[in-house]
């Protein structure tokens, strides 16, 4: 199945059909990955739970090669001096725009430094941001939408209005709106990010709860003499849990794009040195001849991104017989 | 309205004080365009350690009947409540959500229909139990609570309670989950269960085994049941007395043996004759009663039963009729309440109703 959907990627002719298979999975986006491009805008392919992001990899070899790649990412993130040498900033004028070769796996950039360590050593801050500010953001969003969800009323009116007005803006445009308003610094950043999840964990949060609460367990648990407090602890949010951490995994994805984009426009963190989203803007203009400085960043950006879409939807696929 | 209040307060008390009252109870519901009374006037009383059954068709407002008790429709700000609910001597519609959190399940126990969906899919089993007894404080630290959850779970029939404590919902059968969700309800040692369908989602062998236990509860507990259902074969076997609702309204209130002898109301009838008996006549046609409850807010004025009864008059599209006590020839207790025009004929047997319907149609 997987190397069906390899195949299918590959003839990039969206218009012919593909050879029907069994099932059409692959089908519903031949050629370039287009879905990867909500994502970029801080939107992510789907939301857990719709159909779609078939052309995903399905069962687990997909999410072996995944949690494979992310072990390498985790790996580089806590020891970068094992994996990508002494000294990532180091320049060496002798060995500028080398192309990729042993000693330089993805080459070096007009400074002679090499793209490798640099990349290793720019793991950590880069899954730093992803990771807490998806958790900061998703947490805060989650008790918004569930609370709103829960008790309903004018001040989930109010609530959600105010949530939509920032669901209006892409979540790259709210984080640029933040990070132009603070210094820019490494936390500053990462709250930056923060504001911009929280309205998407709001929403899903919130249909989430609504569905939870008007399950008959709920009546039960209060005709059982729980307190309200209990029943939302206890009933409401584990209930709601599945969605957000399928959510979480895509977002962390999402928010490590709209750290790069960042860096990328000249707004990230001063003090991350090396920067991912750094790395790829200053292969731009290079891109013609040396085009290693912005690919192999670019890549590793866009695999992480997808190697998280693959887990989420994994987590969820498995979590949900447990919403039954 | 009004006098149908009046009579009732007069006629229908059980011999003991009763342990959950009724009184002209409304629920009614705030549409965009206007206000629909899903509940009009409903009044009774169960008796202490007494099963009443609540039968009618789905629709007719059983189970907000149940719900309204125990204030579980406060949460939606398009429900009212009004009439009394009296319990153990308290107003319950108006009690504050604080000492309503403290009856429910202390006091008043509530199982539901499908009991698969009435547990937390998330949580163990005995958890679940053990939140209700902590909730009520029937017992104390972890010790006594695991203890007394192993006790309920026993004593709802559940073999090996221990390995089903630790369980989820999903490993066990519908009925398993029936006996944890009953002994969830009597965590708090009520004295009165609502016990809505309870049966509905369980095959027959553990249809059975349910009813029997809530039977046993009923005899060794002396617990007052309401229990609500749409099967005559149930309300035959396990009530003391039937209390027939429709469409909003009480048809009919009937000791058991009275009811299933001769109901009063042609809806009633209706629902005792659509049973199959051993012994009827074979290849006859089981009569139906054509037509389906009307919709809160289409109900005609007068008799809400009009639509479909086979014995209307004039008087029944003018004036409904008040739920009155049977002439003193038919039931000298007063226990026996129809709200028919025409329940003096049927109770005689001057009328054969649903037999001559049946014919005419097959």
């Amino acid at each position: 199945m997987d190397g069906r959907t390899t195949k299918q990627n590959e003839e990039r002719e969206p218009a012919a059909p593909a050879p029907a298979g069994p099932d059409d999975a692959g089908l519903t986006a031949p050629g370039v990955d287009l879905s990867v491009l909500p994502l970029l805008l801080g939107r992510p392919a789907r939301l857990p739970g719709g159909a779609g992001r078939r052309w995903l990899p399905r069962g687990r070899v997909g999410l072996i090669i995944s949690a494979l790649f992310l072990a390498v990412l985790v790996a580089w993130a806590i020891a970068p001096s094992v994996f990508g040498g002494s000294d990532p900033t180091g320049i060496n004028p002798l060995a500028a725009l080398a192309g990729p070769s042993a000693r330089y796996p993805f080459g070096t950039d007009q400074y002679g430094r090499s793209i490798y360590d640099e990349l290793v050593y720019g793991t950590r801050p880069a899954l730093e941001v992803g990771v807490l500010s998806t958790l900061i953001g998703g947490a805060v969003g989650s008790l918004i939408g569930i609370i709103g969800g829960y008790l309903g009323g004018w001040a989930d009116l109010l609530v959600m209005r105010l949530i939509d007005i920032l669901l209006a803006l892409p979540g790259l445009l709210l984080a640029l709106i933040f990070i132009a308003a603070l210094p820019r610094t490494l936390p500053n950043e990462i709250i930056a990010i923060s504001v911009s999840t929280v309205p998407i964990f709001a929403r899903v949060l919130r249909a989430q709860a609504l569905q939870v609460r008007s399950r008959l367990f709920v009546d039960a648990a209060a005709v059982s003499g729980l307190r309200r407090r209990t029943v939302v602890t206890r009933h409401i949010i584990p209930n709601c849990l599945a969605p957000a951490m399928s959510l979480g995994a895509v977002y962390v994805g999402a928010a490590i794009v709209i750290a790069a984009s960042l860096s990328f426009l000249g707004l990230g963190p001063s003090e991350v040195v090396p920067d991912w989203g750094e790395l790829i803007q200053s292969g731009q203009g290079y891109i013609d001849h040396d085009w290693w400085i912005s690919v192999f960043p670019g890549v590793v950006v866009t695999l992480v991104v997808l190697a998280l879409s693959i887990i989420g939807d994994r987590v969820q696929a498995g979590l949900e017989p447990a919403r039954g | 309205m009004a006098n149908e209040k009046a009579g009732i307060e007069r006629t229908v008390t059980s011999p003991e004080p009763p342990a959950l009252s009724l009184r002209g109870l409304t629920v009614s519901y705030r549409a965009p365009d206007r206000e629909l009374e899903l509940i009009t006037g409903v009044s009774l009383d169960i008796g202490p350690g007494e099963i009443v059954c609540l039968v009618g068709e789905s629709g007719s407002g059983k189970t907000l009947t149940g719900r309204a008790v125990l204030g579980l429709l406060r949460r939606n700000p398009r429900m009212r409540v009004g009439g009394s609910v009296t319990f153990g001597g308290r107003e319950l519609t108006t009690l504050p959500e604080g000492k309503l959190r403290r009856i429910r399940g202390g006091q008043i126990g509530m199982i539901f229909q499908d009991p698969a969906a009435a547990l937390d899919p998330v949580i163990r089993v005995g958890d679940q139990i053990a939140e209700a007894i902590a909730a009520h404080g029937a017992a104390a630290g972890k010790r006594a609570i695991r203890d007394r959850m192993v006790e309920l779970l026993s004593q709802v029939g559940i073999t090996d309670p221990e390995l089903r404590a630790r369980q989820f919902p999903h490993e066990l059968s519908g009925g398993m989950c029936q006996r944890v969700l009953i002994a969830i309800a009597l965590a708090g040692d009520p004295s009165l269960l609502i016990a809505d369908e309870p049966t509905t989602a369980l095959d027959v062998t553990i249809q059975a085994q349910v009813l029997d236990l809530l039977a046993t509860l009923r005899a060794e507990r002396g617990l007052s049941i309401l229990l609500i259902t749409h099967d005559m074969g149930i309300a035959a076997q396990m009530a003391d007395r039937v209390v027939v609702m429709y469409a909003g309204a009480l048809a009919e209130v009937a000791p058991v043996t009275a009811f299933f002898a001769r109901p009063g109301h042609p809806y009633s009838l209706g629902l005792v004759q659509a049973v199959p008996r051993a012994d009827a006549p074979r290849g006859r046609r089981l009569p139906a009663i054509p037509g389906s409850v009307p919709e809160a807010g289409m109900r005609p004025p007068g008799c809400p039963f009009q639509t479909r009864c086979p014995l209307r008059l004039d008087l029944c599209e003018q004036e409904a009729p008040p739920l009155e006590a049977a002439a003193a020839r038919h039931d000298a207790t007063g226990r026996h309440l129809v709200a028919c025009h025409r329940s003096a004929e049927l109770l005689d047997g001057r009328l054969s109703v649903w037999s001559a319907i049946t014919a005419g149609t097959s």
